[in-house]
Parts: C-alpha cells; sequence; structure tokens
C-alpha cells in the first residue's frame, strides 16, 4: 500500500474522518509498532490515537498539516503516554523491593521480520525507531518528520543516518555471530 | 519503493522495514466502527483575522465613546454656561427674579482671554455678556465688578492707569483708590477701586474693557430696594416716636415722667441718627457701582481661549483628550503588564523546552 504524504501547508481537501482513517490506519499502526514493539500494545494505542482523532476531529484543519502528521502527532502523545506509565510501573517496582517485572520479548508479529533484524531493533532507542518509522515506514518527508519530533531537518537526518547505521551494524554482527 | 533521501547502503533494511504488517483486520474493523462526526465546516485558521478584526472593532469603539463623550460634554457645557448666562441676564434685567429673591446674591464669572493687540483690542465674548447685566432701572442695587486686565509693557500700565482715572472721572464717578506698582522695569500692577453712578454702568463697563485684554471678569449684583425700604420705614417711625416725644414733654409731667421721656427722646434721635446714617449709605451703594480694576503686564495670567471655538471645535476637543487619556492609560497598563507577560511567555517557553528535553530522554531510555 502507498501512502501520499502531503506537505504542510499544501491546500489539501479536508477528509472525512473515516476516510482519513481508512487511509493512514496502517500507517498508525506500524509506526506505533516499531516504537513500542509490541503488537498488543501497538493495536490499543491505535485504538486510542483514532479515538482521540475522533473527538478532536473538528480541530483538525488540512492547511496547517496533513491527516497523517496529525494523526502522528496524536499517535506519538500516546506513545509517550504508554512510556511514562511503563516508567512510573517500573520506578514503583523499584521502590517497593518487588523484584523487576521482566521486560517482555519484542512481539512483532510472527514471520515479518527476520529474527536478526528483530534483535537489532531492540538494541536501538525508541527515539531511533521513532525516526526509522517516520521516514521509512510512513514516508514523511525531512521536514514533516523534524516538525513532528520538534528538531531541527538536520538533527534529524543525523539520528536517522545514525540510527540506520546502528542498525546496520547490529544486523552485521548478528549474521556474522 | 525507495525514499531518495535515504542512503542506497540501507536499501535492503528499508525494504525488509517495510514489510512490516498491516492493522489487524480486528484493529481496523474498531477504528472504522467509531462514529463518523457530524459534518462540520472545517475550522479555518482565522485567529490572526479575528484578532485583527477585534482591534479594529475596539478601535471603533474607542473612537465612537471618544466622540459621544465630546459630543455629550460639549453640548452640555454649551447648555449650562447658556442658561447660566441667561439666568443671570434676566435676573439683573428683567428685574422680576431679584424681586422674587430680592436678596440673592447673584454672581457672573467669566474668564477669557481675548487674543489681540493692547492698542486694538477686539470685542470680548465675555463683553457681551457683561453689557447685558446693567442695574435695573428703579430698583435699589448694589453693582460690584472686578475686571483683570493684561496691559503691554509698564509704560502701557501707566498710561492705562490714568486712562481709567480719567474714564471714571467722565462718567461721573470717582477714584477711591489706587494702588500702582512696578517691581521691575517689565512688569507691574495696579489697583484701581472707582465708584461710577449705577446709571453708567454699561458705558463703564465697555470702556474699562477696552482698556486692555481681558483675563477675568466678576460681576456682581445685589438687590438693595427692600433693605432701603425697611430702612425708610423704620425711620419714619423713629419720626413718629420722637415728635410723639417732643409733644409729650410739651405737656404737664412730674419731674421723674419728664427725665424718662428726655431720655427716650434722646435715644430715638440717637437711633434715627444712626438708622438715617445706614440709610443714606445703603442709598450710595446703590447709586454708586464698584468697579475693581486689577491691570497687570504679566502674560503667564492669560488662560487658554475656550470661548472661541464652536460646538464641533469643543467636541474634538474633549473627543481627543478622552482618547488621550485611554492612549495613557493603556501605555501604563502595557508597561505595568509586559514584564509579566514577558515572564509568562518565558515560562512557556521553558516548560514546552523541559517537556521535549524530557520526552527526548524518555524516548531514549525506551
Amino acid at each position: 500500500m502507498t501512502f501520499r504524504s502531503t506537505r504542510f501547508g499544501a491546500r489539501e481537501a479536508r477528509p472525512s474522518f473515516a476516510a482519513a482513517a481508512e487511509e493512514h490506519l496502517d500507517a498508525v499502526y506500524r509506526y506505533l509498532l516499531l516504537m513500542t514493539r509490541d503488537d498488543a500494545t501497538a493495536q490499543d494505542l491505535t485504538g486510542e490515537t483514532f479515538e482521540k482523532a475522533l473527538r478532536s476531529w473538528r480541530r483538525f484543519d488540512p492547511r496547517r498539516a496533513s491527516a497523517r502528521t496529525w494523526l502522528c502527532r496524536i499517535a506519538r502523545n500516546a506513545a509517550l503516554d504508554h512510556f511514562r506509565g511503563e516508567e512510573r510501573r517500573r520506578r514503583r517496582e523499584e521502590r517497593y523491593g518487588a523484584e523487576p517485572a521482566e521486560v517482555s520479548a519484542p512481539d512483532f508479529p510472527g514471520g515479518v521480520l527476520s529474527p536478526v533484524l528483530r534483535v537489532a531493533l531492540d538494541a536501538l532507542s525508541a527515539a531511533e525507531r521513532e525516526v526509522i518509522a517516520l521516514r521509512v515506514l510512513l514516508e514523511l518527508d525531512g521536514d514533516e518528520a523534524a516538525r513532528l519530533l520538534g528538531i531541527s531537518r538536520t538533527a534529524c537526518a543525523t539520528r536517522l543516518s545514525r540510527a540506520l547505521q546502528k542498525l546496520q551494524e547490529k544486523v552485521g554482527d548478528d549474521v556474522h555471530a | 519503493m525507495s525514499t531518495p533521501e535515504l542512503d542506497p547502503r540501507f536499501d535492503d533494511l528499508v525494504r525488509e522495514l517495510r514489510t512490516l504488517p498491516r492493522a489487524p483486520e480486528e484493529l481496523r474493523a474498531r477504528v472504522l466502527g467509531l462514529a463518523e462526526p457530524s459534518p462540520a465546516p472545517p475550522r479555518r485558521r482565522r485567529t490572526g483575522r479575528l484578532v485583527l478584526v477585534a482591534a479594529c472593532l475596539v478601535l471603533l469603539g474607542v473612537a465612537g465613546v471618544a466622540a459621544v463623550y465630546g459630543i455629550v460634554s460639549s453640548g452640555g457645557g454649551s447648555r449650562s454656561q447658556a442658561e447660566k448666562a441667561a439666568g443671570t441676564v434676566s435676573a439683573a434685567g428683567g428685574g422680576g427674579a431679584v424681586r422674587a429673591a430680592p436678596k440673592a446674591h447673584r454672581t457672573l464669572t467669566t474668564e477669557t482671554a481675548v487674543a489681540g493687540s493692547f492698542a486694538a483690542p477686539p470685542a470680548p465674548a465675555a463683553l457681551d455678556s457683561a453689557a447685558t447685566l446693567p442695574p435695573t432701572q428703579g430698583r435699589l442695587q448694589q453693582y460690584s465688578a472686578t475686571m483683570r486686565l493684561r496691559v503691554k509693557g509698564v509704560d502701557g500700565l501707566s498710561r492705562t492707569t490714568n486712562r481709567a482715572m480719567r474714564i471714571t472721572r467722565s462718567l461721573g464717578g470717582f477714584v477711591a483708590s489706587v494702588d500702582y506698582g512696578t517691581p521691575s522695569r517689565k512688569s507691574g500692577e495696579a489697583y484701581l477701586t472707582v465708584r461710577i453712578p449705577n446709571a453708567r454702568v454699561q458705558q463703564a463697563v465697555v470702556r474699562f474693557s477696552s482698556l486692555g485684554v481681558i483675563l477675568s471678569q466678576d460681576i456682581s449684583i445685589r438687590d438693595l430696594q427692600d433693605q432701603a425700604n425697611h430702612e425708610a420705614v423704620q425711620i419714619i417711625r423713629l419720626q413718629r416716636e420722637i415728635d410723639r416725644l417732643v409733644a409729650k414733654l410739651r405737656g404737664s409731667l412730674s419731674p421723674e415722667e419728664r427725665v424718662q421721656t428726655q431720655s427716650q427722646l434722646d435715644a430715638a434721635r440717637a437711633a434715627l441718627r444712626a438708622r438715617t446714617e445706614q440709610h443714606a449709605g445703603t442709598l450710595r451703594r446703590g447709586r454708586l457701582a464698584t468697579f475693581t480694576l486689577e491691570l497687570t503686564t504679566r502674560k503667564a495670567a492669560v488662560v487658554p481661549v475656550h470661548h472661541g471655538q464652536g460646538r464641533v471645535g469643543r467636541a474634538a476637543s474633549h473627543a481627543f483628550g478622552l482618547l488621550a487619556k485611554i492612549v495613557a492609560g493603556t501605555i501604563y497598563g502595557a508597561i505595568v503588564l509586559l514584564p509579566i507577560l514577558v515572564v509568562g511567555v518565558l515560562l512557556l517557553v521553558a516548560s514546552r523546552l523541559l517537556r521535549r528535553r524530557g520526552n527526548e530522554r524518555l524516548l531514549a531510555r525506551a
């Protein structure tokens, strides 16, 4: 499936929510899947993202950003909330001396990524996986991704290059191993 | 599909990453099953336009308020002045109002500054109103006027003082007092108190007004007729009492009665003398008007001209005055609020930066 990336500020007819959901659901899901590395979490956050989007659909202005970027921003906030919650939970468990919960193994849907790539993705931080998701999976352009991440275009390009380099190295190491 | 900006070295990785699955059908059904919101017109980004429109409306409102204020205040002011002048004129000129309240002390004060040269001073607006305030014919009234005039230079002050004295004499009056002083070679003042027959008051006002530029003018009229009548009645009673006592003394009286009657007669004659003197003073005050002329060379005493403006001019002046106050208040408010606003913006920016940095750290750890 191909996604049309709409430049920020470009004039775009306002789609219906159903049309936007139909068009961008896969992109949002993939973005969250790569961010969280967990299928169930990605599905939950995707549902949460579209529920929030539905509630604030009236505020969506296609002249300010494309529907994909707008949805990704909501998804990113949902993912950040999820990570914050996870961190709080982990700290709480550490405070009360409980055994740290086992970090669940990545739960990508089976058979889609090679085991080597899955392990290599685990070695990346969420920030690195995020930039890969935005630029590689969602095919957002540099400006759009940078704006979404709140960094400069150069920083975005640098982060992407380093993330891919790191991923390449990890894949290479695992293959050699 | 490859993104042109991506390094070709990572093509294999990119290709494999793009094999990530689509959303499961269950999720798709759940998301697409969400209720379609009611179609609403897209909210346009109108903040800037709204701010512009709001600013224009506020400016128009302020201008409208200022205009209304100017019109109302100018209209009310002229009306009150007119009423004041009319009331005073009717009181002095008609006589009816004075009879209704004969002891009322009626004062008209006009402060004017008439631009013009000393040699040919224009007829001031206050002069007209003063000229319409003659003493009422047939009634005894105490008329007093104070005129403050500006003359040109010390030489002019001397000439004008002499001229005022000549005018007084030519009108059949006399100079009660003159106080002339020139503390420096450039400035000086003269105070004249002159008495003018009431019948020549109007002429006196006109001629004194021509002596210089009128800075202020205070005219006071007090009705003395009732007081004079009362004194006259008392004098007649005292004379009758004296006649009765004299007639009584001519008759046969015991020594004690004679002494007592004689003392009553002496007291009555003394009272008659006092009352007669008082009556004479009242008549004199009623016959002669008192003019106090203050001649000065000082320009600082000039009061800004207001009477020359029409209603439109006054309205514009008041409106601009109000606008100036509003602008001053706005600037004052801005000066007071600006630091708070700057601190607020800085706090907002700082909080956003901190939040962004926190998110970055969180994503780096996750």
